[in-house]
């Protein structure tokens, strides 16, 4: 029974924002603004980092008020428990589709760079099944299980990043604004990044685990060390993408980054194709966002019907809705279309719903509410 | 009990999804394409070897491929030193394929193959100068949409039928086409030779300010010579070897090892660079982008011709460093005064103008062509710093 009570460490929380947040969608990001602001992109990309690591800070924050409390049960509190059911119902629902929408994206890249022959649906299923697996009883696994997978991203990534470095030219990366600058492609494009699914998972994992953490003090130091290191690999990504392939070649990839690792080599004959190697990266990474935006819906489940925690492996029963909405797109184009789409509703409600707890929090417990007690 | 049943099943699941059903794939049972030919064909062969459609007539003005691919056959290549026994004929096999573009012809060619045409281990791909000057979108599309095609392999063109440069017997290599692309790797990596594989040629493709550039290798007997570098403007002009090497000084490519001789008032000595390093300024003067190209050189006497010639005077070296940044200054110039005059700007100054001048860039270049006309007026300054560093063993 003591097994069940250890708590979150602040390394494990770190690696869980890092693993979420480095998805299957950067081998993409690369290409959403090419077209239209071109070497621009890679401003935009930092600027779109920089404003999520803002909101990183205020549900850090927010996660640190309540840290007693799961996320939930303090809504609860804060905004009363039938619009609170309300909310959580909505916020399962848009982690569902969301996860259906990266698995969907991952699958189809799997088709295209490896099981060139194996049905779609047998790669999610599996995909699936593997999540579903690894939620068990006990919440620290999902810690460890992040902590397990890490080097194996962060290895790969950096040996990406150290191949290719020295081929880039300077020049394709050059000039900072894009060619064609405008406000409107830039906030256009931004948008777009800013609302993908994937950041949108990373965000979010951190209102669940602070609850679970042994120092939930620290949980906002750790918060930043994660996404500026997850910032860092994906900004490094995207502009060695730009500096060796350059944005014109970019523009017609429909997954850049691929594109890119399949030019890295190491000149030893058995080396020499590397371009598998990093399939595999591709696959954990895509394996940790899954595994996260699903634990994500499925714990806040839990938490609304009150099921027990020690009952976490209910999660079986979201198997075949993901599976599902997984089907539902035609192919990759239809799927990038409506993971925009999608991407930009349900990013309002990602932020609104712990922005308007943290405001609530800080009326009735913070500043505003001491002073009127005086 | 109940938990044990359900992780019977599921297990049961995994062992049977896992496994690899559907991309299991045996090695023996590929068709392992090294390397590709790309020529023309003639209506008739097509005709006859149709596959993928009912007549030849759907296409307008468009030419045909023959395609030439070298199988490796299993089990005949070893690893290591030959033996002896193997010959190219036995651990290569080439079959012929006819299309009305690339995927046609390689679908003609597993009409004639058992096995599963695998791409994976292609090694360089050569085309013949009709291709090049006719037939290119094909090749860039099929390979660009491919995912199993490295990006590092090597496009090459060939003298006269691509096809001849896949039957040469080489003696260092058991595949002439493996022989074709170590050729290339290994004269990059001793610096002879830019870095061009196949993802830098589509890079030029695309872009705006730069223009493709290929391989140049031309028969030789039995073997293969590389002939410099070779580029397509309504004519396909040619870059000779001993300008290759100031291709490779102005596009700064890196390691040196370009061999030249340089002349002196009392003989001449051969001097290898083992160091390249390259500057660009672009500066907008009187509405035209100039553009300063500062390159400085390291390099080791390698030889003199006469004795004459005191290489321990500092004084010599001084007067070698001197010719030789002239010689180079001067060559450098020719090499791209040549290519002003073809409106090809193969060492991409456009991607460099666009880099620094966006703005003149967005005002004036809307597509590849207005920049080649462009190109042809620019100024180009091009300077070289040269440093002798060593004079081998021997002091005089």
């Amino acid at each position: 029974m003591q097994k069940q009570d250890i708590k979150i460490t602040t390394l494990q929380q770190a690696t869980v924002l890092i693993n979420s947040t480095i998805g299957i969608s950067v081998l993409s990001l690369p290409r959403l603004g090419a077209k239209e602001i071109g070497t621009g992109t890679m401003l935009l990309t930092l600027i779109v980092l920089i404003i999520l690591f803002l909101f990183v800070i205020l549900f850090a924050i927010l996660g640190r008020r309540h840290a007693n409390q799961t996320l939930i049960e303090y809504g609860n509190t804060l905004l009363g428990k039938p619009i609170n059911f309300i909310f959580g119902i909505l916020l399962v629902l848009q982690f569902l589709v969301l996860t259906a929408l990266i698995l969907r994206e991952f699958a189809e890249l799997m088709a295209v760079a490896l099981l060139r022959e194996t049905p779609l649906y047998v790669i999610m299923l599996i995909m699936l099944i593997t999540v579903m697996l690894s939620i068990k009883k006990e919440f620290i696994v999902f810690g460890y299980t992040h902590m397990y997978y890490f080097p194996y991203i962060l290895v790969p990534g950096i040996l990406l990043i150290m191949l290719l470095f020295p081929k880039i030219h300077y020049y394709n990366l050059l000039p900072v604004l894009g060619n064609h600058f405008s406000i409107t492609n830039m906030t256009d494009v931004g948008t777009n990044m800013l609302t993908l699914p994937f950041f949108q998972i990373g965000l979010f994992t951190i209102l669940i685990v602070i609850p679970r953490m042994k120092k939930p003090k620290k949980a906002l130091k750790s918060s930043i060390l994660a996404w500026v290191t997850a910032s860092f690999i994906i900004m490094s990504i995207i502009v060695i993408t730009f500096g060796y392939l350059g944005s014109d070649i970019i523009k017609d990839e429909v997954w850049p980054v691929l594109t890119l690792s399949k030019s890295a080599t190491i000149p030893l004959p058995p080396l020499q194709r590397l371009d598998v190697i990093f399939v595999v990266f591709w696959i954990i990474t895509g394996y940790t966002t899954i595994f996260t935006g699903y634990f994500i819906a499925n714990e806040l489940c839990c938490m609304l019907v009150n099921i027990d925690e020690k009952k976490r492996h209910v999660a079986i029963l979201f198997v075949p809705v993901v599976f599902t909405i997984a089907l539902i797109p035609k192919n990759h184009l239809i799927l990038y279309e409506w993971m925009f789409l999608i991407g930009k509703y349900s990013f309002i409600f990602t932020a609104s719903y712990p922005i308007l707890l943290l405001i609530i929090s800080l009326f009735k417990y913070g500043w505003y509410a001491r002073r009127h007690e005086q | 009990m109940k938990q044990f049943i359900t992780c019977c099943i599921l297990y049961l699941f995994l062992l049977i999804t896992l496994s690899g059903c559907w991309d299991q794939h045996e090695i023996e049972k590929r068709a392992t394409i090294i390397g590709l030919a790309v020529d023309i064909a003639t209506p008739e062969e097509v005709e006859k070897e149709q596959v993928t459609a009912s007549n030849t007539n759907t296409t307008n003005d468009k030419v045909f491929v023959k395609l030439t691919g070298q199988l490796a056959v299993p089990g005949k290549i070893q690893l290591g030193p030959k033996s002896g026994e193997s010959s190219p004929d036995e651990a290569v096999w080439t079959v012929e394929g006819y299309g009305q573009n690339i995927g046609d012809a390689i679908q003609s060619m597993q009409q004639k193959l058992a096995h599963d045409v695998f791409l994976g281990h292609l090694q360089v791909i050569i085309i013949s100068p009709d291709v090049f000057k006719e037939g290119m979108n094909d090749i860039n599309d099929y390979f660009k949409r491919r995912t199993d095609i490295r990006r590092s392999i090597w496009m090459a063109l060939a003298t006269d039928k691509a096809a001849d440069l896949l039957h040469i017997s080489p003696k260092l290599e058991l595949v002439p086409a493996m022989y074709l692309a170590t050729s290339l790797d290994q004269a990059t990596e001793m610096g002879k030779f830019p870095d061009l594989p196949i993802d830098q040629y589509w890079f030029a493709n695309v872009a705006k300010g730069k223009h493709e550039i290929l391989p140049y290798l031309e028969q030789n007997g039995d073997n293969i010579r590389i002939a410099g570098l070779a580029y397509q403007n309504d004519d396909i002009h040619f870059v000779d070897p001993f300008h290759v090497i100031f291709y490779n000084g102005i596009t700064g490519e890196k390691p040196g090892g370009a061999s030249a001789i340089i002349k002196l008032t009392n003989g001449n000595v051969l001097m290898e660079s083992n160091y390249r390093r390259v500057k660009y300024e672009v500066k907008l003067k009187n509405g035209m982008p100039t553009i300063n190209v500062t390159i400085g050189i390291e390099g080791v006497i390698e030889e003199k011709s006469s004795k004459a010639i005191n290489l321990h005077l500092a004084k010599t070296i001084q007067s070698i460093e001197q010719s030789a940044k002239k010689m180079a200054e001067e060559e450098s110039l020719n090499l791209i005064e040549d290519t002003q005059k073809n409106q090809s700007d193969i060492f991409g100054f456009g991607e460099i103008v666009r880099a620094h001048l966006p703005k003149y860039w967005n005002e004036h270049v809307k597509k590849e062509a207005d920049w080649e006309r462009i190109y042809k007026k620019i100024p180009i300054h091009v300077t070289y710093k040269v440093k002798v560093t060593g004079i081998g063993t021997q002091l005089h």
